[in-house]
Formats: structure tokens, sequence, C-alpha cells
């Protein structure tokens, strides 16, 4: 029986540059379950940083991990984990992502500015 | 065997090996002008060669499979067990998963695997248990107070013990304050042991 490990919502996800792709990610096809691999891969985040992250996400309820219900003997390895994003989780990322690329956007120049107009040794 | 490839005893025709090797040495030349004797021993050095390589292959498949594994597990230092089963549950998976992928050589598993399981050792697996249940500060704190609490009894122990033997040497002697304080220290030990064991068994 594939088990449910945290459902907990509430929690700040800090957005470094590995959760901003891990959430990219995720986001391209959020229905889509994914092994940690699987992300590791297409995201190009090392493990180091990527299950933190996952572990973070999951605890803010904005992905359910759960686990392979598999037979280990006859398919001659273990269980693996894997993960899908939440409705809140795809709502929040969108949300998180849309308002990190606004503040991190660079300032829009005024109409009239022409390159090399501008006043030196001030 | 070689049959069919010209056979000759004569001592011309093996130019530049010597005269001693010779039709009455019962040595006969074959293929690529060798004896019986250097092509059983040939035969015989290829199938130490094939079962030296079988070996190595074997050791190195294993190698490979295994390293990774153990320097994933260099993570479990520090870490409560509840923690590192549940990670090293579904790492682990990844792992052995990223080991026996099929399009990839040995040594291209083998990297993949290292790559995967180092970051995980050096810190990865513990920020992910930081991030699930904050266990390995409780832990630190809980080793953090064992180590000062048993340095200090230690100290007040050895400090007490000194001042008492020095006591005692003023009395009855130095040889025997010291026979005193043995006996007295081993007691006190022994008891100590004793109620830690069955404390520690109320417990659990």
């Amino acid at each position: 029986v594939a088990t449910v490990r945290y459902i907990v919502g509430g929690m700040d996800i800090n957005l470094t540059p590995a959760m901003v792709r891990v959430l990219q990610e995720f986001l391209k096809e959020p229905a889509r379950r994914r092994f940690g691999m699987e992300i590791m891969r297409a995201a190009k985040v090392s493990s180091g940083s990527l299950y933190p992250a996952l572990a973070r996400l999951e605890r803010a309820g904005w992905i359910t991990g759960e686990t392979e219900d598999i037979d280990p003997k006859k398919e001659g390895r273990p269980a693996r984990r894997y993960y899908t994003m939440t409705a809140d989780g795809v709502r929040s990322a969108r949300l998180d992502l849309a308002a990190l690329s606004d503040r991190t956007r660079p300032p829009v120049l005024p109409p009239n500015w022409v390159p090399g107009t501008e006043p030196r040794g001030i | 065997m070689f049959g069919s490839w010209p056979v000759t005893t004569d001592e011309a025709a093996r130019p530049g090996l010597g005269t001693d090797w010779t039709v009455a040495e019962g040595l006969v030349r074959t293929f690529l002008g060798e004896d019986w004797a250097g092509w059983r021993i040939a035969i015989i050095c290829a199938v130490l060669a094939a079962i030296a390589w079988e070996i190595f292959t074997a050791l190195t498949r294993r190698i490979s499979m295994r390293l990774p594994f153990l320097v994933l597990y260099l993570a479990r230092i520090g870490l409560s067990r509840t923690d590192w089963e549940g990670i090293r549950a579904e790492v682990g998976a990844e792992l052995h998963v990223m080991l026996t992928e099929p399009g990839f050589g040995t040594v291209r598993r083998f990297i993949n695997g290292m790559v995967f399981a180092l970051p995980l050792a050096f810190g990865g697996v513990r920020r992910t248990a930081s991030v699930l249940h904050q266990p390995r500060r409780q832990i630190r704190d809980g080793l953090t107070k064992k180590v000062v609490t048993g340095s200090v009894s230690v100290l007040a122990g050895a400090g007490a013990a000194a001042g008492t033997t020095a006591l005692l040497s003023t009395q009855i002697g130095a040889v025997q304050a010291i026979y005193v304080q043995t006996i007295f220290v081993s007691v006190t030990a022994t008891i100590s042991a004793g109620v830690s064991v069955y404390r520690r068994k109320r417990r659990e």
C-alpha cells in the first residue's frame, strides 16, 4: 500500500535557485508523478540540493510524496518514492515564481533614454 | 590440434633458437615456431589470465556497486536512526536504480552513483533531516550535554580522589592511602555503573 508521508501546510518556501528550478520542472506538468532522479536530471540540480528542497515542498504541502506499490523482490529493486504537485502547490508556486520574477525584473528605462547619454563622474 | 601445420624436426628450420633445441631432446616445432611445451604453457597462462580478468571485472562491478552506497552511508553519522531509515529508503532506491540503469557502462554508472551519493553524504541528508524533523540539533544538544556532564563528573571525581588520598596519606601513609582510595573508587564506579544500567533499562 502506498503511503503518504507528510501533508503539512503553512510553511514558507525559500526560493533558492535550486528550488526555483525544481518548481519550474514540476510546473511543466503538475499532474505527472516524478521520481527524485528524474527531477534531478531535468532541473539540473544536485542531489544535495534536491532532497532538502523536496522535503520543504512536501512539508509545505506543495507536493505529496508516495512510495511505489511494487514487490521489490519481483521487480529486483527497492520501491522508489515519487512526487506529485498538489493544487495548492501549483497555485502557490505560480504566484511565488511570478512575484520573484517581478522582484528580479530589471527596471523599465524611460522612453527618452539613449545609450551613452547618462552623465559621468558625478 | 596443430596436426595440419607443418611439423619439422630440422635444426636449420629454427633460426636463432640455438643448437640446444634439438630433436634428441624431444622438442618438435609447431605453429608459430613454438613447441608443444610452449603451447601448453601458453594455454595455461591464457586460462589463468582469463580467470584473473573475470575476478577483476567481478570485483570492479562489485566495488562500483558498493562504493557509492558506502559513501552514502557516511551520511548516517549524526542522524537519528528513524530519520536515517526514512531518508535511506528513498535515496537508496534512487541510487540502486542509478547503478543498475541500462544504457550506461559500468564506469559511467559508477560516476553517476558517486555524483549522486557525495552531495548527500556531505550535507544533503542532514539538511533533509533537519527540514523534516530537526533532530540533529536535538542529538547534538543531547551529546553536548552528556559530554559536558561527563567531563565535569570525571574532573570532580578525580579532584575528590586526589584530595582524599592526600589527606589519608598523612594519616596512614601514602601506599595504604592509595590502596584504600583504589578500593573506594572501584566500589563507587561499580555502584554507579549498576545504577545507570538499571535506570536505562527502566526507561526502556
